[in-house]
């Protein structure tokens, strides 16, 4: 059993040398962005993930996702 | 619950995932040497800035001297990430070019956090420079670039060495704090110069910030600046 999740695990972490670490990073942004969301926080702190946004654009547009 | 216990968790979590990823791709030496010499950078660091009053963190968070022991752990998986994206667009033993991605990445990946850090309370900067977004300062994302461009040249130039057994990673140990307290320097003179591009107007300060968050990741799309044919810094 113990060996099944390993595989899963490490199924998931093979997906792409590149796109896990990111996978794990918009993840996170996501749970900051509900985070401000949910306190009710000011909308102009949502204007800092835009250099993020701009990146995945740019990654995307590169065709590197 | 408190607030600041979710910040911590995410950093410890995100500090795992690109550990064990590092460890998968690239080995337990180089997972070693950028998590553990990353952790002891932040720490110094943090710690240096923390007794300057150049941040002040929310007093329910764990602490390891003067530093957020948990928290910090967002330095190096933040580093890691702009790393790794970066050699989506430069030949990792590109170091100059590697450095400048990863000031881009770092100043564009530590936004977020700390805008929502600043705005949750989490942490908050004690300066009167000209601030953005609500109490940013202005020299934040240069300073967080920098100190992400100096720790992976640090790292870079030391793997390139050829050192017996754990020589690299004792090299590394000896370097960083000195690396830590050199950016204290900079950072100083970052504010500096920054406070002086803000005093012209905020047309100019917005400007640089567009400079750094949209006009030089876009120009990568234009494979510029372009790639060199070879490796700036030999092996010799």
């Amino acid at each position: 059993m113990t060996d099944d999740y390993y595989a899963i695990i490490f199924a998931i972490m093979n997906f792409s040398a590149f796109q896990f670490p990111l996978f794990a990073l918009l993840l996170t942004y996501l749970a900051l962005l509900t985070l401000v969301v949910l306190s009710g926080g000011q909308p102009l702190v949502l204007l800092s993930f835009a250099p993020l946004a701009i990146w995945i654009a740019v990654l995307v547009l590169k065709g590197r996702m | 619950m408190p607030d600041t216990l979710l910040i911590q968790l995410l950093a410890l979590i995100l500090f795992a995932v690109c550990l064990f990823h590092s460890w998968r791709t690239e080995g337990p030496r180089a997972a070693q040497q950028w998590f553990i010499i990353g952790y002891i950078y932040a720490l110094l660091l943090t710690s240096l800035l923390v007794i300057l009053s150049q941040i002040a963190f929310d007093s329910s968070m764990l602490v390891f001297g003067a530093a957020p022991s948990l928290t910090v752990m967002l330095f190096p998986a933040l580093f890691y990430i702009a790393y790794t994206i970066a050699r989506e667009f430069a030949d990792p033993t590109d170091l100059r070019r590697m450095a400048y991605l990863v000031f881009l990445l770092t100043a564009a990946l530590m936004m977020p956090f700390d805008a929502v850090g600043v705005e949750l309370r989490w942490w908050e900067y004690p300066t009167e420079s000209y601030a953005v977004l609500n109490g940013l300062p202005f020299y934040l994302p240069f300073a967080w670039g920098v100190t992400g461009a100096a720790f992976f040249l640090t790292i870079g130039r030391i793997r390139k060495i050829r050192f017996r057994g754990s020589g690299q990673l004792f090299a590394m140990i000896i370097a960083i704090p000195l690396v830590a307290a050199a950016m204290l320097v900079v950072i100083s003179l970052i504010q500096l110069v920054v406070s002086w591009v803000a005093s012209l107007g905020e047309v100019v300060a917005y400007g640089l910030l567009g400079l750094v968050f949209i006009v030089l990741p876009i120009s990568l799309l234009f494979n510029y600046p372009r790639r060199s044919q070879r490796p700036l810094i030999t092996d010799k």
